[in-house]
């Protein structure tokens, strides 16, 4: 569903809602409901505003008296001349009205149960939001997750010790990634580019969806779908050429290191890199002590290594991020561990004696 | 021409809790009672570019994310239009405090009347003229039934010898099809106005 579908069908809720809630005082339950649907999507609040802002503009229209009720009236516009009027009056009484009054609800309940399973596996604190001079900050802490749709109909899956700012404004939507990653489903807009920015390295997207990663080293970019184009700027000359621009595709990825400079485009399998957008973790002989700060970073529960041996020990495998009791069993299985559990419910891994 | 205004808000700010004197009335007086400062925004020239709205629901969402759910529950319509209101008077705010030498703008805001000036009061008299008009005219009957008259769905439903469903089911229609209606008007104007 693109941008302008999503608009249209929040409209068509919104204006339900407003019917209902017209028509009669709402019992919990429905209440309950409309709260659910507002905090689905800024999109929500916008068009539920537009609704009574159209509400207000029609009980203060004066003319009323002029407004004609009858098919051929004197009053009636060009439009009604063109068929236009009575083709929609002759719809009216057939079937292809008989659309459903209620919010089509079962999509939207099923993405708010989700949201509310990986909300309930992870420590969601509150993501800090708040707007300042450069935009609307997004913070996520660790052990953190949040998905959040932006009023023009992107939505960001924000992964854990991340901030960024975001910036909508006329003719642009920027983005600042100052660190952590996360992934960008951008809606189309081709009047409104849609720019990620991380030290230096600028992504521009229209319609598509891939991730950004702001590390201590490096900047990643990992493309799952569409196309997007990679400029590297010189960090404090932002009106310098770029020095490096590169366009990369569907399943492909660039590495720019801190000074700007890259290997070039790599071929990656996207599902996989991307992995993490899901609440995975994908470990290809990757140290035991990177994959337990891997975890740590989705979980109150902190995981410790004790031994130089242990740290470097090489683990492969897909995880649930959010589960790190799994993959305990599974270190168990596959080295000789012993597991110490402290009353703060952190986990020591030490090698056997 | 200055930039456009810029949302400054401090994050540990939560919106004043309501009086329960609030609690008995109803929606359309809820309305009444935070519509002023929306509707002076909402309905300023130049300021009904779509964007701008979004960016008010942007905060409004946020501000609803970070609400305790269970207060939302009791009033979700109050507490939609009061934060709303205070968006869009913050923003006011800031945008003074950012503009100050745009003062018409200002005295606009400040004032208790509308912000339109004659003209612009005619000419969305027209707009809204024009939009009802583009519908059907059964469509039409309903929504005047309802503004003009003051009835409600079911007191109409009897008027035309219909269902209260239906006539709900109308406006909807209706209601669906002026936003779209009046959006382009004004986008229209926005885009070639300035």
């Amino acid at each position: 569903m693109d941008a302008n579908e999503r608009r249209t069908r929040a409209g068509m809720e919104a204006a339900e809602w407003w019917a209902e809630m017209r028509a009669a005082d709402m019992p919990r339950p429905r209440r309950e409901a409309f709260v659910a649907w507002l905090r689905e999507s800024p999109l929500h609040v916008s068009e539920m505003l537009r609704v009574v802002q159209l509400d207000d503009a029609l009980g203060r229209f004066e003319h009323w008296d002029r407004i004609s009720t009858e098919a051929s009236g004197q009053n009636d516009t060009v439009l009604e001349f063109s068929g236009n009027g009575s083709l929609e009056s002759s719809r009216q009484e057939g079937p292809a009205t008989a659309a459903p009054t209620t919010p089509p609800r079962a999509t939207l309940s099923r993405r708010w149960l989700a949201a509310g399973m990986a909300a309930s596996s992870l420590l969601v604190l509150g993501v800090s939001l708040w707007l300042s001079s450069s935009g609307q900050t997004i913070e996520t802490e660790r052990g953190e997750r949040r998905e959040i749709a932006l009023a023009d109909g992107s939505v960001l899956q924000v992964d854990p010790e991340t901030r960024m700012r975001v910036k909508l404004q006329e003719k642009s939507r920027r983005i600042v990634l100052d660190r952590g990653r996360a992934l960008f489903r951008v809606a189309k807009d081709p009047q409104r580019p849609f720019l990620v920015q991380a030290n230096g390295t600028v992504v521009r997207a229209v319609g598509t969806a891939f991730a950004v990663e702001h590390g201590a080293q490096d900047v990643v970019v990992t493309v799952a779908e569409g196309k997007v184009a990679v400029s590297v700027r010189p960090r404090n000359e932002p009106s310098a050429n770029p020095e490096l621009s590169a366009v990369l595709i569907a399943n492909e990825q660039l590495t720019v290191n801190r000074s700007g400079a890259s290997s070039g485009v790599r071929r990656v399998d996207s599902e996989r890199e991307l992995a993490w957008t899901r609440g995975r973790l994908v470990f290809d002989n990757t140290p035991l002590a990177q994959v337990l700060s891997d975890f740590n970073r989705y979980n109150r529960v902190q995981l410790r290594i004790e031994g130089a041996t242990l740290a470097a020990r090489p683990v492969s495998g897909t995880f649930d991020a959010s589960d790190p009791e799994s993959f305990i069993a599974f270190i168990q299985t596959v080295a000789r561990v012993d597991v110490v559990r402290e009353d703060t419910g952190n986990v020591t891994i030490a090698a056997a004696r | 021409m200055p930039g456009r205004p810029v949302l400054i808000i401090n994050p540990r700010q939560r919106p004043c809790r309501m009086s329960v004197a609030i609690s008995n009335r109803r929606l359309t007086d809820w309305f009444r009672q935070w519509r002023s400062p929306l509707r002076k925004f909402l309905s300023r020239r130049g300021s009904v570019a779509s964007s701008d709205v979004d960016d008010i629901s942007q905060e409004v969402f946020l501000r609803l994310l970070r609400y305790d759910q269970v207060e939302l529950v009791e009033h979700p319509q109050a507490y939609l239009f009061k934060m709303a209101s205070n968006v869009a008077a913050e923003w006011s705010i800031r945008a003074r405090a950012r503009c100050p030498h745009d003062s018409k703008w200002l005295a606009e805001l400040l004032s208790d009347d509308l912000p339109e000036d004659a003209a612009a009061r005619t000419k969305t008299q027209e707009d809204v003229e024009r939009a009802i008009n583009s519908l059907p005219p059964r469509h039409r009957e309903i929504l005047k039934l309802q503004h003009y008259e003051g009835l409600g769905y079911a007191e109409i439903a009897a008027r035309l010898g219909t269902t209260s469903r239906s006539v709900k089911r109308s406006v909807i229609k209706s209601y669906q099809k002026l936003r779209t209606e009046l959006d382009a008007e004004y986008s229209r104007v926005s885009r070639y106005g300035r």
